[in-house]
């Protein structure tokens, strides 16, 4: 923490200065003095996300019993925040994320946070925690005496995707992760919540899905769960953007609507030889024809934005059409007409479910319907595109080109679950090899920016084929957090040294946080800084 | 889509045709018996189910699943009369669900009945020593307690209308080796046949050793399961499976040198081992990054070596993995990787007066005396190194109680460490003489004698023309190499005895990038568990009369987990189920690939894994489990 590189991740983007000299402190001496507030909610959120502060410190300490050491009295922290902005406690695509902190002493130690949103306050609060470490030699917990940072995002959306359908993760394992992205400052949960494997989420106002759609008991996420999900994200300005993806990429979950005389709301369902209706066994996709589809959507869209509480951006999915499933089912019909025609009575029912107004962003994932001359159907006002192609890939490209705004998650950088071999034969995979946390780190797709483009941001995508609870800490740390400094620092340096050793300190700041990060290399490599660079 | 689905479905339904035939034979017998009181299916009172609003708040989902064809079927619960689990069908549904698949006849009850933990108990019939006998009684416990950890998954109360559980008895005759551990030559076969008598199941298992009846307690332990739908334990009403295993040497290397693993990771992973009849935990305990073993008899290798308090192994802990391996018929087989591949552990000798013990700890450029940081060798003219090899030898088979294999690492030696530090001899007369007076030193550290086989990684030294120079008697090699390389098959050429770790099939660590660039790394891709079951090197065997060459001498193989990349936490997604894969491999070998039916069966042994408390990566999303045969 004293020699050369201030270890913090992300690394800010404005000014900062360091002391070089350490005062001892304890995390029960630390206190809150919200001083400005532009609503009681912000300040509630405040006191909320400093006691989660407060908490990750505590976990910093690692006593073995030792007496304390007499390196003197710890000295008590006051943190004395100054919110002036938006009363908005959530994470708006307006948010304004900045924060600046000062930290001096005087008789107790003095930081001083500054911010235009409780977003940006919470940045604050946890480049504070990272100023703070346990020393083992002398038993303590340390910070530096002052120091000075200013700090802003480059990019606004910083997003983690994972996929909880294709294998179920407990509660527990979401709130971790929310968590270690907290940590890293990365912003946006996506949740892939349903696919064709299963459909976990457990609505009120369509319980049918989760009934016919859930692996089993054990295996739902009920409205309680989702709100206890959401209120940990929003205290960690982490907003939670849920996706059930359709029309495509649905399954047993919308199966029962012959039975209850609304006719198919689905075709192709687990439909043989999948090959020929879907990228992966089972097949589903909705009955574009049905009205009970939309209103189904409907309230689908509503309950998710009630729960979440997240209505400027929302994700309608749109990944993966299979043309010959609705051409055998539909027939006299264009797939590609009645896939834009889809989308846009899906976005009718966003609408509808949203009191009337779309939200600002709507997303969907590139695909067949995001290149010419469908691309120019689309309305760029409205709608946004998540771009998982390839980064060489002339379709990736166009999409920015034609001025849509966008989320990068090009499947050749930024997909954590290439490179583990094929779960069906014996082949290597069709996304491999690995995207090492470096080759994460160096891509930086608006280096090409003719000028025109509006990236919002990224996101890494865990889909979890394979991958179940037991290894979702270690497939995705710290290779998010790789991700997390691209966005937030968009330095333009690649992973040079300084970059290893700040990355180490965070992957055992994310171990304290009870969080699984691989290790970066050997530990005699942490042990020997630059030994093995 | 792939060429060989065909010629593999073929093999598969064969397999199939014979298991069902005994399947049948024995439900003849079973049903002439009158036993077949079993309660496999319950039926349920559904006419107002079938017509239940869909608005009911509080329904969770639930599933049904039929055997169709040798097919489990899902449907949902309101399809069908018939409320049946998934692994209720599984077990009695065409697969023997057995892991690895027994080598000789199997035959398998259609029929299941409920049973407990409790309610099993063991009778030692036959044992050649108290010693065994001792060893049967705890190996039972731990069986027990794997069931009874499996029956704790249950979350509901157990269903009153199944009938009341039967009970369990295992009688356990070894006829044989009144040695408990493990030795090259233990003869692991067993057999094992269950039967009802009276309101009893008896389980009859007859051994030439302990370890074979241990592996007999296993596959008795995969014929049980929970049923989570009557929240009871059941079992196959009858059974019989004779069985052995292909190769003698199954072996998972773990390297707790790069990163720590704490004791519960070892424990839990022998437990895993133990679970796939996997036999040989090669524990690389020390490398040039650390020295976590704390020696009696020298201590400041791990002093001088160790990462820090809280990443050390005492002997307490080494006797301790040792115990609960031996109860698992596996071997723990310490490696002190020299004469390289050292680090500051040996740092010390100058300041004790010992003189240098190594050459080139922690030098820079690395690249120049090493493969990857920090580099390190011993010093193999100073005579306290062997002292010392001496005394860590003795010391590892005392704790270890393994006196008849050894391994003594020689791992990537570098040339250019000596030569700077001995210009006067050619580095490889070094090396073999290193090599000789470590075999020395082994040899007094064993009494007197040396272990029937001692093993050395491949290497420049095990190629030609050093090759020649080594004892075929009593020197095996660990083949790491890539199965393509000449240097690979020149060693089995030779007819030395040989373990197999071909880097291009069975190193678990491939795949995660470099560690220290944005390269694509030194050894991938990763190998996935497909790849790992279909490697049979040995299948390559030229005929001896066409080539001269000796016959081959396959021990057996392991995996290897290297870890660099790897720290406790992540361990068993990366290392299970792969390593399972391999312990089919070199258990059952059978001639078929990873067909449809190895797919199902390795998925029921990774929930069998994970009952245990071992988190190993899903072979493919739980839909594909849910549906067996679908993502075939």
């Amino acid at each position: 923490m004293l020699c050369a590189s201030p270890q913090l991740w992300p690394e800010p983007t404005g000014p900062y200065t360091f002391a070089t000299a350490t005062v001892p402190v304890r995390a029960d001496g630390f206190s809150l003095r919200v001083t400005a507030s532009p609503s009681r909610n912000v300040t509630k959120h405040l006191n909320d996300a400093f006691a989660l502060m407060r908490n990750d410190i505590r976990a910093l300490v690692k006593r073995d019993g030792k007496k304390e050491s007499s390196i003197g009295t710890p000295y008590d922290i006051v943190i004395r925040v100054s919110v002036k902005g938006s009363a908005d406690v959530r994470l708006r695509l307006n948010t304004d994320e900045s924060y600046t902190l000062t930290l001096k002493r005087k008789s107790n130690l003095i930081a001083d946070i500054t911010a235009h949103s409780f977003c940006g306050a919470r940045h604050g609060f946890e480049t504070l925690s990272q100023l703070i470490w346990f020393d083992p030699y002398i038993n303590s917990l340390l910070t530096l005496e002052a120091a000075m940072v200013e700090d802003a995002p480059r990019f606004h959306y910083r997003g983690f995707l994972l996929d909880t359908s294709r294998n179920y993760f407990p509660v527990p394992d979401l709130m971790r992760t929310i968590d270690a992205m907290a940590a890293c400052k990365m912003n946006t949960f996506h949740w892939h919540i349903s696919d064709s494997q299963s459909f976990p989420l457990r609505l009120k106002s369509v319980p049918q899905l989760a009934q016919y759609g859930a692996y089993g008991t054990g295996a739902v996420y009920t409205p309680d769960d989702i709100r206890a999900i959401v209120h940990r994200a929003s205290l960690r300005g982490v907003r939670v953007l849920i996706e059930v993806d359709a029309p495509a990429h649905v399954g047993r979950a919308w199966a029962w609507g012959p039975s209850v005389g609304q006719g198919d709301l689905a075709f192709c369902i687990e439909a043989e030889p999948w090959q020929i209706f879907c990228g992966e066994p089972p097949c589903g996709q909705l009955n574009p024809l049905n009205p009970f589809v939309y209103e189904l959507l409907e309230r689908i869209y509503s309950e998710i934005i009630e729960l979440t509480g997240v209505d400027d951006v929302f994700h309608i999915g749109g990944d993966e059409v299979s043309v010959s499933c609705w051409s055998r089912h539909l027939k006299g019909f264009n797939p590609m007409d009645l896939w834009l025609d889809f989308t846009r009575r899906a976005m009718l029912a966003l609408n509808a479910a949203n009191g009337g107004k779309l939200p600002e962003l709507t997303l969907l994932w590139s695909s067949h319907l995001t290149r010419s001359p469908y691309l120019k159907k689309l309305n760029s006002n409205q709608v946004g595109i998540q771009i998982w192609g390839a980064s060489k890939w002339r379709d990736s490209r166009a999409v920015l080109d034609a001025g849509f705004r966008s989320v990068i998650s090009h499947v050749d950088a930024w997909y954590l679950d290439c490179g583990f071999g094929s779960w069906r034969d014996s082949s290597d995979g069709h996304c491999g090899p690995y995207k090492s946390w470096q080759q994460i780190y160096e891509h930086r797709p608006w280096k090409k920016n003719s000028g025109t483009w509006r990236i919002e941001g990224g996101a890494v995508c865990q889909w979890t084929e394979q991958l179940g609870p037991g290894g979702l800490d270690t497939r995705v740390w710290p290779r998010a957090a790789a991700l997390a400094e691209r966005l937030w620092s968009d330095r333009t340096q690649g992973a040079e040294k300084d970059v290893y050793i700040r990355l180490d300190t965070q992957r055992s700041r994310l171990l304290t946080r009870g969080v699984h990060a691989a290790p970066l290399w050997a530990r005699w490599c942490s042990h020997n800084p630059h030994a093995c660079l | 889509m792939k060429s060989w689905g065909e010629s593999l479905g073929r093999g598969a339904s064969a397999h199939f045709s014979r298991v069902g035939w005994l399947r049948r034979a024995l439900l003849l017998l079973a049903a002439a018996a009158c036993t077949a009181a079993a309660l496999l299916y319950w039926r349920q009172q559904l006419d107002d189910r079938a017509h239940r609003p869909l608005h009911n708040l509080g329904i969770e989902p639930q599933w049904t699943w039929i055997c169709r064809n040798e097919r489990c079927e899902r449907l949902p619960a309101s399809e069908s009369t018939i409320l049946q689990s998934l692994p209720t069908c599984n077990m009695l549904c065409a697969s023997t669900q057995l892991w690895p698949q027994p080598t000789g006849p199997v035959s398998l009850a259609t029929a299941a009945v409920p049973v407990r933990a409790d309610g099993i108990s063991l009778k030692v019939t036959a044992s050649p020593s108290r010693e065994v006998t001792e060893h049967l009684n705890d190996a039972f416990a731990l069986m027990r307690d794997d069931i009874k950890s499996l029956e704790k998954t249950a979350d509901g109360k157990r269903r009153s209308d199944i009938g009341s559980p039967r009970d369990i008895l295992v009688r356990v005759a070894v006829n044989g080796s009144a040695d408990v551990r493990l030795r090259l030559d233990t003869d692991e076969s067993y057999k094992l046949s269950i039967r009802p008598n009276g309101y009893t199941l008896v389980a009859d298992i007859t051994a030439h050793s302990f370890c074979g009846a241990r592996h007999g307690f296993e596959t008795l332990s995969q014929l049980i399961w929970l049923d989570p739908y009557a929240s009871s334990l059941l079992a196959l009403e009858a059974a019989s499976v004779e069985d052995a295993p292909r190769f003698h040497y199954r072996g998972l290397l773990l390297d707790t040198a790069r990163n720590y693993f704490p004791v519960p990771e070892l424990l839990r992973t022998i437990d895993a081992m133990g679970a796939c009849k996997l036999n040989t935990f090669h524990w690389h305990a020390s490398d040039s990054q650390s020295f976590p073993l704390r020696l009696n008899s020298a201590p400041q290798l791990a002093q001088h070596g160790a990462y820090g308090p809280g990443a050390i192994y005492t002997p307490d802990d080494i006797r301790a993995i040792v115990r609960r391996a031996r109860l698992r018929g596996i071997r723990v087989l310490i490696e002190i990787d020299a004469p390289a591949h050292v680090g500051r552990a040996w740092a010390w000798g100058p300041a004790a007066g010992l003189g240098h013990l190594a050459h080139c700890i922690e030098v820079e450029p690395w690249s120049a005396f090493c493969g990857e940081p920090p580099c390190g060798q011993l010093n193999p003219r100073n005579p306290h190194v062997y002292d010392l090899l001496e005394r860590v030898y003795t010391e590892i088979i005392q704790l270890t109680g393994v006196d008849d294999i050894f391994h003594i690492g020689g791992d990537e030696v570098s040339e250019r460490c000596w030569t700077q530090h001995f210009n006067d001899t050619d580095p490889m007369d070094l090396w073999l003489d290193f090599t000789n007076r470590a075999m020395l030193a082994l040899n007094r550290a064993n009494g007197g004698k040396l272990p029937e086989l001692t093993l050395l990684w491949s290497s420049r030294l095990t190629r030609s023309p050093y090759l020649e120079r080594l004892d075929r008697k009593h020197i095996g090699i660990q083949v790491w190499g890539a199965s393509r390389w000449p240097e690979s098959r020149a060693v089995l050429d030779a007819g030395f005895r040989s373990i197999i770790s071909h880097v291009d099939a069975w190193y678990l660590d491939c795949g995660f990038g470099s560690w220290r660039d944005s390269s694509d790394g030194h050894c991938g891709p990763y190998r996935s568990w497909q790849q790992i079951y279909e490697h049979r090197p040995w299948t390559e065997e030229a005929p001896a009369a066409a080539t001269g060459a000796e016959p081959w001498r396959v021990e057996g193989g392991a995996a290897c987990q290297w870890t660099e990349q790897l720290a406790a936490g992540g361990l068993d997604a990366r290392v299970w189920p792969r390593a399972a894969a391999l312990a089919e491999r070199l258990w059952a070998d059978r001639a078929e690939g990873a067909a449809a039916d190895v797919y199902l069966r390795l998925d029921t042994q990774r929930a069998r894994l994970l009952a245990r408390g071992v988190r190993p990566a899903p072979l493919w999303p739980r839909w594909c489990s849910h549906n067996p045969h679908a993502c075939l």
